[in-house]
């Protein structure tokens, strides 16, 4: 049979342990009869339009965000809502269970793409600069939050009682040190990877969102595969997803000893505290209108 | 300083461009007062875009850091501004003589190389965007399916712009091969003006 | 690489040097590489289209080109020149020292060479002609030479579009410029004290000792601009692109408040030209994203890092290389396409040899500036040339010798890393 090209387009860097991480367990693991093309650091599609690149066929693979689908499914915004999962194991068992199997299936009718994994990328938590306490999303009042751009994402902010406001990702470190900003949120990898610790006095362990990517095929491309092949993706997928997910693991275990070593505030606040309030201004906002009926008690139940 | 060394270089094109037609009397003149509104008209269209940027940004600052209540809005605006002017910009008040070219070459050629170089190239890229635009269309029309973040802006009509931006690249295109061949004269003079080179 | 790259390439270089804006020569030769290759060909346009939309750091350039353009119409240019010919004009050569001077002092308010030439250029090149003193020849020489300070110091337009291709902070990049910048300065006012000496200039006349406060006061609300600018980047009152607005802000705001030297009408024609300006160079840039998705898709970078590593350069091989291509490429390119099509295939290349890409980024750009003076195609030197009406010969002839001061001074800012990432790191840059 012909070999197959798969053309993948990735947002981080080439020389990041995730593009290691994809080439072995994902790239490798495909064999004979693949060939795997990735194109790392945005250079192919822009971060955040991919998703219609694949709908078009222009693209086959990619690492969307969930945030990607709300447009076209306004239903996957609870799978971006902050403490939906209480960590990650129960994250995991979420999508291991079929209580999103409705919702999966929508999305995959919706847009025309095949959902193959959900590699978790690491947990956000609260990083600021000065000495404040913080135990309970009050604490947070006031304090000038960068968080990603986009009205989702300012919301998450909001529903933490802080101040959110949308930045470069690039110019977060400056205005962090000259204190334009107080405070940003991301994984402890993303904040060791740009410094954030040099410029910051405590890490907050709110652990408001267990992220993980949507590692997701065109669906023409999928189509376009017989089984045996469908089977070989999907197994990889697989793979490159428990690689994946060990990786963070052990990464966010030895880094909160790190930053410590680096003189940070490293603590866990009353989360329980941030759960339920932010998970009640989430229902209570219009995020949750378009929300699949039962999916949440069924995500509670677990 | 600026200003008058732009209007030194920059003779109203139009008159270059309807030259033949002097002849041709009162309908011509009518013409050029219409045409003569149309390309005001495009400029103030252009001048009101960049404006509106400015002050978008200016009310971005005064809630980010005055008032700190950030703003989301004014990010997506200025981006579709920015688009827009450049596309609209190009497509209807940006002159011929105005346009970055690499013309090392082009401008020590005699002018029947230049009139036979207008209309391959012309052609070329006239042909090439006439091609492209269905499926350049097709493109548009799809993103329809997405929205901006903040506005809630359907993207088919943030990308809108494209369309007549190709189809003035096509009748410039035209025109260039169209002075090539009747030997109006090449479509520019190329001179070594700084207007338009702000950014160097 | 490929039949369809080839032929692309051809294209665009066919199309370019036939007369063809540079954009649209690259949008071309992109939508026939994806043609030729069997793709959707509305790539080209979705890239474009996604690309400017997306790129919110390049917000600076209409700001900065607006801000440029309202302090040229006001008479800030003026009152800068009286400072800083109150501050140097005293010396053998001296209003050779103030042209340089104020293109400091200038450069430290405008991103563009070629804003920094029209404005203070113009006015000095007539005070250093008046009376016969300096031959025009001179005075246009070192105008075009201190002007390629301007995108150096920051803020600068260039470095946005290099920000733009490597995703380095904007930020610690205008840091990075300041030392580069006044070192160019240095070597030029050095080289105008030789020539003075060696051809016997006249001391010029002086501004009396006694109007030096009248003149300063005058001279502060301008001179405050590059400390607003500065400061509130640094001092992190806001993003590099909001500081953009805000220096346009200010500009017109002591135009019109402190020295009354502009009108709501002049202010829309300035308007009208920097979105004119905008729009030209948006469709450079546009034309560059397209062919980015090209050169991305043949996997360029790589093929020429492979190339590259069969010499074996090293980081100093590799920069030395660099510069002898960018110079090259200066004299019959555009700073603008260099910065956008050439500068992107050599960082992969940069990063891998350990190069720090902020660094890289000054030399990029110094590069690029000195195009802009080097023959045949040189813009700088075609403004010079048209505001004195002297043929380019004679003004080539002048600048040799300050143009090898700036060769000096980029030798320095190529092999001492340390010189240019120095401020960077003092404002707590990592690299
Ligand atoms: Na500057
Ligand atoms: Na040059």
């Amino acid at each position: 049979a012909d070999t197959v090209e798969i053309i993948y387009s990735d947002t981080v860097q080439e020389g990041d342990r995730r593009s290691t991480l994809l080439r072995e367990h994902f790239g490798d693991c495909l064999g004979e009869g693949f060939q795997f093309t990735p194109y790392f650091g945005a250079t192919l599609f822009k971060q955040g339009t991919e998703l219609t690149a694949m709908q078009r066929a222009n693209l086959d693979m990619a690492n969307l965000a969930i945030f990607d689908f709300y447009n076209q499914v306004p239903a996957t915004s609870i799978l971006g809502t902050a403490y939906l999962w209480r960590d990650y194991e129960h994250m995991r068992a979420t999508f291991n269970s079929d209580v999103l199997d409705g919702l999966i299936d929508t999305m995959e009718e919706a847009t025309g793409i095949k959902v193959l994994a959900w590699p978790y990328i690491g947990t956000r938590h609260v990083n600021i600069r000065g000495e404040r306490k913080v135990m309970r999303p009050a604490d947070l009042n006031g304090v000038k939050l960068r968080m990603p751009g986009g009205e989702g994402w300012q919301f998450v902010g909001e529903a933490l009682g802080a101040n959110p406001t949308p930045l470069a990702f690039t110019e977060v470190y400056t205005a962090l040190q000259t204190g334009a900003i107080d405070g940003q949120d991301n994984p402890l990898t993303a904040n060791k990877q740009m410094k954030f610790h040099e410029v910051t006095d405590q890490i907050i362990l709110t652990g408001h969102l267990i992220a993980s990517n949507v590692f997701s095929m065109s669906g023409s491309k999928w189509d376009s595969l017989d089984e045996a092949q469908q089977a070989r993706v999907q197994d990889c997928a697989i793979s490159f997803q428990d690689a994946m997910d060990a990786d963070t693991i052990s990464q966010e275990a030895e880094l909160v000893d790190f930053f410590k070593s680096e003189g940070l505030e490293v603590y866990e606040p009353d989360k329980e505290a941030f759960r339920t309030h932010v998970l009640q201004v989430f229902q209570s906002s219009r995020f949750s209108e378009s929300w699949p009926d039962g999916v949440l008690d069924g995500i509670n139940g677990l | 300083m600026q200003q008058g060394f732009r209007r030194d270089n920059t003779a109203e094109p139009l008159n270059r461009h309807t030259e033949k037609g002097k002849g041709n009397g009162l309908r011509m003149e009518r013409l050029k007062t219409l045409a003569g509104w149309g390309e005001r008209g495009a400029e103030v269209i252009l001048g009101l875009i960049l404006g509106s940027l400015f002050v978008s940004f200016l009310i971005q600052i005064v809630f980010r850091y005055l008032l700190n209540l950030p703003l989301g809005w004014t990010v997506e605006f200025v981006s579709i501004a920015w688009l827009w002017g450049i596309l609209f910009g190009y497509a209807f008040v940006v002159r011929e003589s105005d346009v970055i070219r690499l013309d090392i070459i082009y401008a020590a050629l005699p002018s029947w190389a230049r009139r036979a170089l207008d209309v391959i190239t012309g052609t070329i890229c006239a042909g090439i965007f006439l091609w492209t635009l269905p499926q350049v269309w097709g493109y548009i029309d799809f993103m329809s399916i997405e929205k901006t973040s903040y506005m809630k802006i359907r993207f088919d009509y943030v990308f809108a712009i494209y369309v007549p931006f190709a189809l003035s690249v096509v009748i410039r295109c035209g025109m260039s091969i169209w002075r090539g061949l009747t030997g109006a004269g090449p479509a520019f003079e190329t001179p070594k003006t700084a207007g338009t080179h702000d950014y160097e | 690489m490929s039949d369809p790259f080839t032929v692309s390439i051809v294209l665009i270089a066919f199309l370019a040097f036939g007369g063809l804006s540079m954009g649209l020569a690259m949008i071309c030769g992109s939508s026939v590489y994806l043609i030729m290759r069997g793709f959707d060909p509305s790539i080209a346009a979705e890239t474009l289209l996604q690309g400017l939309f997306n790129s919110y750091t390049l917000l600076a350039i209409p700001l900065f080109i607006l801000a440029a353009d309202i302090m040229n119409i006001g008479s800030l240019a003026d009152r800068l020149l009286r400072f800083s010919q109150a501050l140097v004009g005293r010396f053998k050569g001296g209003l050779g020292h103030v042209n340089v001077v104020s293109s400091l002092i200038f450069s430290g308010m405008s991103g563009s060479a070629v804003a920094d030439a029209v404005g203070m250029g113009k006015i000095i090149i007539n005070m250093m002609t008046k009376d016969g003193k300096y031959t025009k020849s001179y005075a246009a020489a070192i105008t075009a030479a201190s002007a390629t300070i301007g995108p150096i110091i920051p803020p600068s337009i260039p470095m946005v579009l290099y920000a733009l291709v490597s995703d380095q902070s904007v930020g610690y990049l205008f840091a990075a410029g300041m030392m580069p910048g006044l070192l160019m300065g240095v070597v030029l006012i050095t080289m105008n004290m030789i020539i003075a000496h060696s051809r016997g200039f006249d001391v010029d006349e002086a501004i009396p000792l006694r109007d030096m406060p009248g003149v300063t006061f005058r001279a502060i609300p301008a001179l405050l601009l590059p400390v607003i600018l500065l400061g509130g980047i640094y001092g992190g009152v806001m993003t590099p692109t909001e500081a953009a607005a805000v220096a346009a802000f200010y500009a017109l705001s002591i135009s019109v408040v402190f020295y009354r030297s502009v009108t709501a009408g002049q202010f829309f024609e300035t308007l009208l030209a920097s979105a004119r300006s905008t729009a030209t160079v948006g469709i450079l840039i546009a034309g560059a994203l397209t062919f980015q998705y090209v050169i991305t898709r043949e996997n360029v970078p790589d093929q020429l890092a492979a190339f590259l590593a069969q010499y074996d350069l090293g980081p100093v091989g590799f920069l030395i290389a660099i510069n002898i291509l960018f110079i090259a490429l200066g004299c019959i390119l555009e700073s603008g396409a260099i910065l956008l099509i050439i500068v992107p295939i050599f960082i992969p290349t940069a990063q891998a040899l350990g190069i720090d890409l902020v660094h890289f980024g000054v030399v990029c750009v110094v590069n690029a500036m000195l195009g802009l003076i080097t023959p045949p195609y040189g813009l700088l030197l075609f403004i010079v040339s048209s505001i004195t009406k002297e043929p380019l010969g004679r003004i080539i002839r002048d600048l040799m010798p300050f143009l090898f001061a700036l060769f000096v001074a980029l030798g320095v800012i190529t092999f001492v890393p340390d010189f240019v990432l120095w401020l960077p790191r003092l404002l707590g840059y990592g690299g």
